[in-house]
């Protein structure tokens, strides 16, 4: 949970995040396109390439059980469908695309920080719990 | 604007502190520690900040610690690999700390990420490591964090104008902070620290002139006064006490009521004395030797020593009742001069200020001044002076600056200096008056015209040969290559014996290169300087004399002059 916490949760949103509201809405700028194509197509840098978000959660969700555990896993799973749908648009920077769905692209975002971020602050309970 | 570096195994922190904190300079990506470290020493002194991945996911080679046998031995290999990935910036932390234990340092990384293996006390108790707050860091958040950080890396006003020089580093402004409170209280003070860094100007001018006490500072050594008479000092005497007492004298107990009296080498203190100076500081009575007429002194108390008391008291030297009594909870370690290699380029300029204020340093400058067109102050007047590594940009003729050549600077950063700030006073001194020397003594030939093209009369150029000769007397004695007991004595079994010096060092790692460093000079001076026929000796290899000779290198062994050595040796 840490890894899928640090690798997506972490960097599903690392320039997007700290874009100004008037970012996301208007045509579509610059910035917003490259801080989203550099957010969900390179997810993760490394030598051997780049991943993006959905090739991420389908490296990690491999190995989680199933149903998913903690709960708050399965409303990340259902974003970064929503991110998975928009890369089309991001690989052809299809502004207009972009620009129809950045809102959902935002909020799945957001889902997927922060239920990692709830999931794996309930794996440290339990694992604080089980230790005790 | 702060020099940045960032260690991380990616960009992505590049870029984002490039993209919205364009007002700071971020170095290259360090991507493990040997870059980290390279990087540092390079730039010595100027990182303002350091931000650090926790998480890296680099090749196993680079991952700390470089010795993972034990680590692989047990369990899983590929799960031990992967917890040094996710803890890797906690030992690139720990490694940094050993030779940069001042820059600030903040950990990228929220306290639920953090691998288990961060104990609280690595990130908590030195006051320059950050820990971020969040969850996930945003640039806003960052920001916020590095303009705080770096806000505390301000110099502290009115802090340069106090005779100890405290420097920038959060470690020592937290303890001036720690000091000057514990300095208006009635505890006494317990200061730690070797030799030369510090203890008794501390005392002095910072302690006693904070502590609002209207009585005079009185300092004692104790060790050096003869243990027979150590009580008469303290508590004074009265006539006829013991042969020789001709006249009643008062103690410095007496000397300093109402002040501070300060007990240098507490260590020296004898049971008996400690028990007396107990029940003083126990309810401020005290009576003289040969005298049962109580007296009452009123001290603010402030004890020195180098040596480890809390051992004193295990081995039943020192009192307990006393050292309990002596607020050991409080007690203050003034660092080293090898422990302050952050700062060591501003402790040189503080020094080197104070040893041209010396009136016999000050007269050369003046005479070195005069005849170069330099602005000369008057009498009573101090002449400005600078020292850096580089010649500045712009003519200056208000002051003189030495240049001190960045060999020979980091000559001085990395000796071992035991006589600690007052050595390096002395050899700051002796720098700056040998210098001159040389030059006043040639006043005549310097005429505006005989300068030469660039060259420059505000700067005088410290000669590496001058530092080099200045310091070496001052190393370790050496085995000579005369003296049978440092010779490599080889058995019939074909191993080696051989006698080397070992001193405490900053880590078991300059221990074992202190020791590595010996052993291949000896096999140097064994074979005539033949790097083939020692790599034969080490490695089995007759053809790997490159590698020894890089080894050498590495471990700062001047081929050369070793060559110079054995030859005239021989």
């Amino acid at each position: 949970m840490a890894a899928l916490k640090h690798d997506l949760g972490k960097y599903c949103a690392w320039q997007s995040v700290n874009l100004g509201d008037e970012a996301w809405t208007g045509p579509v700028a610059d910035g917003l396109m490259t801080a989203l194509c550099s957010d969900l197509l390179a997810t993760k840098t490394g030598t051997d390439g780049d991943r993006s978000a959905w090739e991420l959660w389908d490296l990690h969700a491999a190995e989680l059980p199933r149903p998913l555990d903690p709960p708050e896993l399965a409303d990340v799973e259902a974003a970064v469908e929503v991110l998975r749908a928009a890369e089309p648009a991001l690989r052809s920077r299809d502004r207009e695309a972009i620009g129809a769905h950045r809102n959902q692209i935002r909020q799945a975002q957001q889902t997927i920080r922060k239920a990692l971020a709830s999931a794996h602050r309930t794996l440290l309970r339990r694992a604080d719990a089980g230790a005790s | 604007m702060a020099s940045v570096l960032i260690i991380d195994d990616e960009d992505k922190y590049l870029e984002l502190c490039q993209r919205f904190l364009p007002e700071h300079d971020f170095l290259p990506v360090s991507r493990n520690y040997a870059e980290a470290a390279n990087t540092l020493r390079q730039r010595a002194g100027t990182v303002d900040l350091v931000l650090l991945d926790v998480h890296f996911d680099i090749p196993q080679d680079d991952l700390l610690p470089y010795d993972k046998d034990a680590l692989l031995a047990k369990g899983n290999p590929e799960r031990a690999v992967e917890r040094l990935r996710r803890g890797q910036g906690l030992h690139i932390l720990d490694r940094l700390r050993d030779s940069h234990p001042d820059v600030p340092v903040i950990l990228m990384t929220s306290q639920d990420d953090l691998p288990i293996e961060a104990d609280a006390e690595r990130l908590n108790a030195q006051d320059y490591t950050y820990l971020l707050d969040d969850d996930y860091l945003d640039a806003r958040s960052l920001k916020l964090q590095v303009e705080a950080v770096l806000a505390r890396k301000e110099k502290v006003p009115g802090v340069s104008d106090e005779p100890f020089y405290w420097g920038t580093t959060p470690a020592m402004l937290a303890m001036r902070r720690r000091l000057q409170v514990l300095a208006r209280g009635r505890l006494p003070i317990i200061l730690l620290g070797e030799t030369g860094t510090g203890k008794s100007l501390l005392a002095r001018e910072f302690v006693h002139a904070r502590s609002r006490r209207e009585g005079p500072f009185v300092a004692v050594d104790l060790s050096t006064i003869p243990a027979g008479l150590m009580a008469a000092h303290l508590f004074g005497v009265v006539k006829g006490a013991y042969t020789g007492a001709t006249s009643s004298r008062d103690g410095v107990l007496a000397r300093a009521n109402g002040g501070t009296l300060f007990l240098d080498e507490i260590g020296n203190l004898s049971l008996d004395v400690q028990k007396s100076l107990l029940t003083a500081m126990q309810d401020g009575r005290y009576c003289p030797v040969g005298s049962v007429e109580e007296r009452h002194a009123d001290v603010k108390l402030i004890v020195a020593t180098n040596e480890d008391l809390t051992a004193m008291v295990a081995g039943g030297t020192f009192r307990e009742d006393l050292f309990m009594r002596l607020n050991p909870a409080t007690a203050m370690r003034l660092r080293s001069l090898r422990e302050r290699k952050d700062d060591f380029a501003e402790l040189v300029s503080v020094f080197m200020a104070r040893v041209c204020a010396d009136p016999y340093n000050h007269d050369l400058l003046r005479q070195y001044a005069a005849p170069r067109g330099l602005a000369v102050p008057g009498r009573g007047d101090t002449m400005p002076v600078g020292v850096g590594r580089t010649v500045p940009a712009k003519i200056d003729r208000g002051r003189v600056f030495f240049v001190i050549q960045p060999s020979s600077f980091n000559l001085l950063r990395e000796y071992r200096w035991p006589g600690n700030f007052r050595q390096l006073e002395m050899m700051l001194s002796n720098l700056v008056a040998l210098t001159l020397i040389e030059l006043v003594d040639r006043a005549e030939e310097v005429e505006p015209e005989h300068l030469g093209e660039g060259a420059r009369p505000d700067v005088v150029p410290i000669l590496p040969r001058t530092v080099r000769d200045l310091l070496r007397p001052m190393e370790p004695p050496t085995h000579s290559a005369k003296d049978p007991t440092a010779a490599v004595v080889e058995s019939d079994d074909g191993t080696h014996r051989v006698a080397v010096d070992v001193q405490a060092g900053e880590s078991l790692n300059a221990v074992s290169c202190a020791v590595e460093r010996q052993y291949l000079e000896k096999l140097f001076e064994k074979y005539g300087g033949d790097l083939g026929r020692i790599a034969q000796v080490l490695l089995d290899e007759p053809t790997a004399g490159r590698k020894v000779q890089l080894r050498m290198n590495q471990l700062g062994i001047k081929l050369r002059r070793l060559k110079r050595r054995t030859e005239s040796a021989s």
